[in-house]
């Protein structure tokens, strides 16, 4: 589902944030990417879902190259993942409601259909009843789960998350990663960036951890 | 798909009652300069209209020395109707020119009322042939008629050709430069416009592009608002000219005008009026595309 050959990504003025980074997520797989922060592993996850672009290797995403792709056909492709930014990138104006709706009315979904996503997403991330407030009005740990119904809303085959429990109790992080396991049994590949030791010591599962720009071991593959 | 296609206005629309100052100004700077663009037109056609009436018009009064008896007139007419260029002769006899006279006088006719029936000189006016209007020739005819000793006094507009036709050349070289001036800043102002406009919503749009808006879908809003804000511009600027000229220049063109003979003060025709606003379209669709051609391109 994601492949990674030989990837260098460095800011102008930092010396290599990747160096020479190569890995497989097979489809269906829940992997984790951790490491320290500073590691890079937000920047690799903007490799992938292609807001950043690569100096040197090939990104392979659902056996597309994002690195030589049209915004066109980039915009198509993004439509079937789901995103969790570390920052959120909520749209502050607009309600919980619309903001969960809109990769579904950026594609041209209709009205009804998007009420009833965003309703069953809603309930999914228990927010049903927060739907006409707008994020600065919300905690950071319920914004957080504004964030990932609005990944999820659209039925992603890819989720990439970044830190998707950074601002959540021990407890919801547990729901949060319940939610997540639920989706990779119905087939979806989950790519999660974390540094939470705890929790990825309780639900364990494959990681990939950067260091220095690169991948170090263990890649334990557990899956 | 009605929404696929009432999205761009319905957001555009939104765009710009978000800001509507800014709008306003974009508006106002594209109506500033189609309409002086506008009105330079107005002026052309006036111009060109005194100027082509006169050349399918030209006429030479030629005063005589004195009343020709009718066989001398008609003698005369025939010499004169041989001439190169000549297309028709027509005598005026000095009492058909106090009657002319009068009637130009009208109210204050009574004027005349002690003057002799003679008192106006005969006249032969030739009208010159459509064939022969180049202003060398009509000199050429001109000059042969001066010698000749039964005419008194030669008169036609030749001076008033001249200076229409440098007129509107004139007219043309200022207009044509402004506008050209003019219309480029309006572009500009419009990508201005419509560049603040991205830059305050960049988190927005960025955010979109990221769950999947393809480029057309973040495009399209700023274009139709570019394409708004020139459609406004457009109709404001036909609108001003308009009121500019029924206020101000059908008045004192028509003094102008009714000196020539020539009927109406022109307005532009409806095809340049068309023009005028498909013009604003199309140079707020310039503006913004101008504007969005850096978008998503980091
Ligand atoms: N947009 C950017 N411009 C310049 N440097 C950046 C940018 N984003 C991240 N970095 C730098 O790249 C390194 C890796 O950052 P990041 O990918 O966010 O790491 P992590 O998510 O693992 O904490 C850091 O040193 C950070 O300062
Ligand atoms: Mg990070």
């Amino acid at each position: 589902m994601v492949r990674l050959y030989n990837v260098c990504k460095s800011y102008p003025g930092n010396s290599a944030v990747l160096d020479d980074i190569s890995f497989t997520v097979a489809k269906g797989e829940f992997t984790y990417l951790t490491g320290p922060s500073g590691a890079g592993k937000s920047t690799l996850l903007q490799l992938v879902y292609a807001a950043q672009r690569v100096q040197r290797g090939q990104i392979l995403v659902n056996g597309q190259n994002v690195t030589r792709m049209t915004e066109r056909r980039l915009s198509l492709l993004r439509r079937s993942l789901g995103i969790v930014f570390q920052d959120f990138r909520l749209l502050p104006f607009r309600t919980v409601f619309e903001n969960v709706g809109l990769p579904l009315e950026v594609q041209g979904v209709g009205r009804r259909e998007i009420a009833a996503r965003v309703n069953e997403q809603l309930r999914f991330v228990g927010l049903q009843d927060k739907l006409q407030r707008r994020p600065p009005e919300l905690s950071g740990g319920e914004q957080q789960r504004v964030a990932i119904a609005r990944a999820l809303v659209v039925d992603p085959v890819l989720v990439l998350a970044d830190e998707p429990t950074g601002n959540l109790d021990a407890a919801t992080s547990r729901d949060i990663l319940k939610l997540f396991t639920h989706i990779n049994e119905q087939g979806v590949t989950i790519l999660m960036a974390s540094h939470d030791r705890l929790l990825m010591r309780r639900y364990a599962r494959r990681e990939i951890a950067l260091a220095d720009g690169r991948v170090s071991p263990p890649d334990n593959n557990l899956s | 798909m009605i929404r696929t296609v009432s999205y761009p206005f319905v957001r555009g629309w939104r765009n710009l009652r978000q800001t509507p100052v800014l709008s306003l100004a974009t508006i106002l700077s594209i109506a500033v300069a189609l309409g002086i663009v506008a009105l330079f037109a107005v002026l052309l056609i006036n111009g060109q209209q005194v100027a082509e009436r006169w050349r399918q018009d030209v006429r030479m009064v030629a005063y005589l020395q004195q009343v020709p008896d009718a066989t001398e007139l008609d003698l005369w007419r025939t010499e004169m109707l041989r001439l190169p260029g000549v297309a028709a002769v027509d005598y005026t006899s000095p009492a058909q020119a106090m009657n002319d006279f009068r009637a130009r006088l009208s109210r204050r006719a009574d004027l005349l009322d002690g003057l002799p029936e003679d008192f106006l000189p005969a006249s032969l006016v030739l009208k010159v042939a459509a064939d022969f209007k180049n202003t060398d020739e009509i000199d050429a005819l001109a000059g042969r008629l001066r010698n000749d000793p039964r005419v008194a006094d030669l008169r036609y507009g030749r001076q008033w050709l001249e200076r229409v036709s440098a007129l509107t050349a004139v007219i043309k070289l200022v207009g044509g430069t402004l506008g050209v001036f003019l219309l480029c800043a309006a572009v500009l102002i419009v990508a201005n416009t419509i560049r603040l406009t991205l830059y305050s919503r960049r988190d927005e749009l960025e955010i979109m592009a990221l769950v999947g808006a393809s480029p057309y879908y973040l495009k399209t809003p700023y274009l139709v608002e570019g394409m708004i804000q020139g459609g406004c511009g457009g109709v404001l600027a036909l609108a001003s000219v308009a009121l500019l000229f029924q206020t101000v220049l059908v008045a004192n063109l028509s003094i102008l005008h009714s000196l020539l003979g020539i009927g109406e003060v022109l307005f532009l025709p409806w095809q340049w009026q068309v023009m005028v606003m498909v013009s604003g379209v199309v140079l707020g669709l310039l503006g913004s595309s101008f504007a969005l051609r850096r978008l998503l391109r980091k």
